[in-house]
């Protein structure tokens, strides 16, 4: 393996829960996450030889959310909600993150898992993982603008699920 | 300023506008109280989404994926040995099923007579016990 190339054991053991924690956040279940880690390790062991050293992590959100994204056009499994053009209600403010109880994250993983597949990953891959809008765009092959536009109505949206 | 996109607001506080382009959102902010409402959900929820703990893994995950990497495990997802679990079923059914065994399927004649003969009779035979037919009086000629 080239310098700088991590081994699939290394991967797997240092990033598994990286990645299950994404996958988690996508598929809004264990079962499937699990899967969905499966099936991007296979990948990953698939494309090491073609990996070039860089950000890991950007590079295996990437495929999780490509596997993600494939089961999606192959079993539609999730329900997607009609979406309004032009989303403008003022919503109420809300407590802070840091003054919210125990249940928090499971009351932000259930409205996560209403929003529209493409809107859910948009904000997933910027707000969990911390990717930019152009490495966004590149991961979903699809412009920045529409990253743009997803990620900023996937939060109206989510707001609106969690008021 | 009316035709600044509201997603703008997002691309915003991510740090993903341009020089003018945040000039444009200041600006905008600055007169329009339903934009400055919008802004402070987008923080509030951008917040909620980056404060989430890592979603951590069933215990032995990590290592079940260590212990059979995919290329050497029977099945990568649950789904493929689901998948294969029901073509061996079919497999299974079928070749259970009896199979023509290439032989004549005509039968032979004279076994056939001999059999329906001998369990044969007008006794048996349930026309031969139905109920004569009679017409109605009321309509008789």
């Amino acid at each position: 393996m080239p310098d700088g190339v991590p081994t699939w054991e290394e991967i797997a053991r240092d990033h598994g829960r990286f990645l299950y924690n994404v996958a988690y956040r996508l598929a809004g279940n264990d079962a499937d996450a699990q899967d969905l880690v499966q099936e991007a390790l296979m990948r990953v062991r698939r494309g090491l030889e073609s990996y070039t050293p860089g950000s890991l992590e950007g590079w295996l959100a990437r495929i999780v959310t490509n596997v993600f994204l494939d089961d999606v056009r192959k079993h539609r499994r999730r329900p997607t909600i009609a979406l309004p053009e032009q989303p403008d209600l003022v919503l109420p403010p809300s407590a802070a993150a840091d003054e919210v109880g125990e249940g928090f994250s499971e009351e932000v993983q259930a409205a996560l898992s209403v929003l529209p597949d493409e809107f859910r990953v948009a904000v997933v891959l910027c707000d969990v993982v911390g990717l930019s809008y152009d490495e966004i765009s590149v991961s979903t092959k699809v412009p920045v603008g529409t990253v743009r536009s997803r990620i900023h109505r996937g939060r109206r949206m989510l707001r609106e699920a969690l008021t | 300023m009316n035709s600044l996109p509201e997603e703008m607001l997002s691309a915003y506080v991510d740090g993903e506008c341009s020089p003018d382009e945040i000039a444009e959102v200041e600006a905008r902010l600055a007169s329009d109280p339903q934009w400055r409402a919008i802004l402070l959900e987008i923080e509030s929820t951008r917040a909620s989404l980056r404060s989430l703990s890592a979603q951590e893994p069933p215990a032995g995950f990590v290592d079940g994926l260590l212990a059979t990497p995919p290329e050497r495990s029977n099945g990568p997802r649950r789904t493929g040995a689901a998948l294969a679990a029901i073509a061996a079923v079919i497999v299974g059914v079928v070749l259970a099923v009896p199979r023509d065994t290439g032989g004549d399927a005509t039968p032979v004649v004279a076994t056939l007579v001999d059999t329906h003969g001998a369990t044969s009779s007008f006794e048996a035979d349930p026309v031969s016990t139905l109920a004569p037919i009679v017409a109605p009086s009321g309509l008789e000629p």
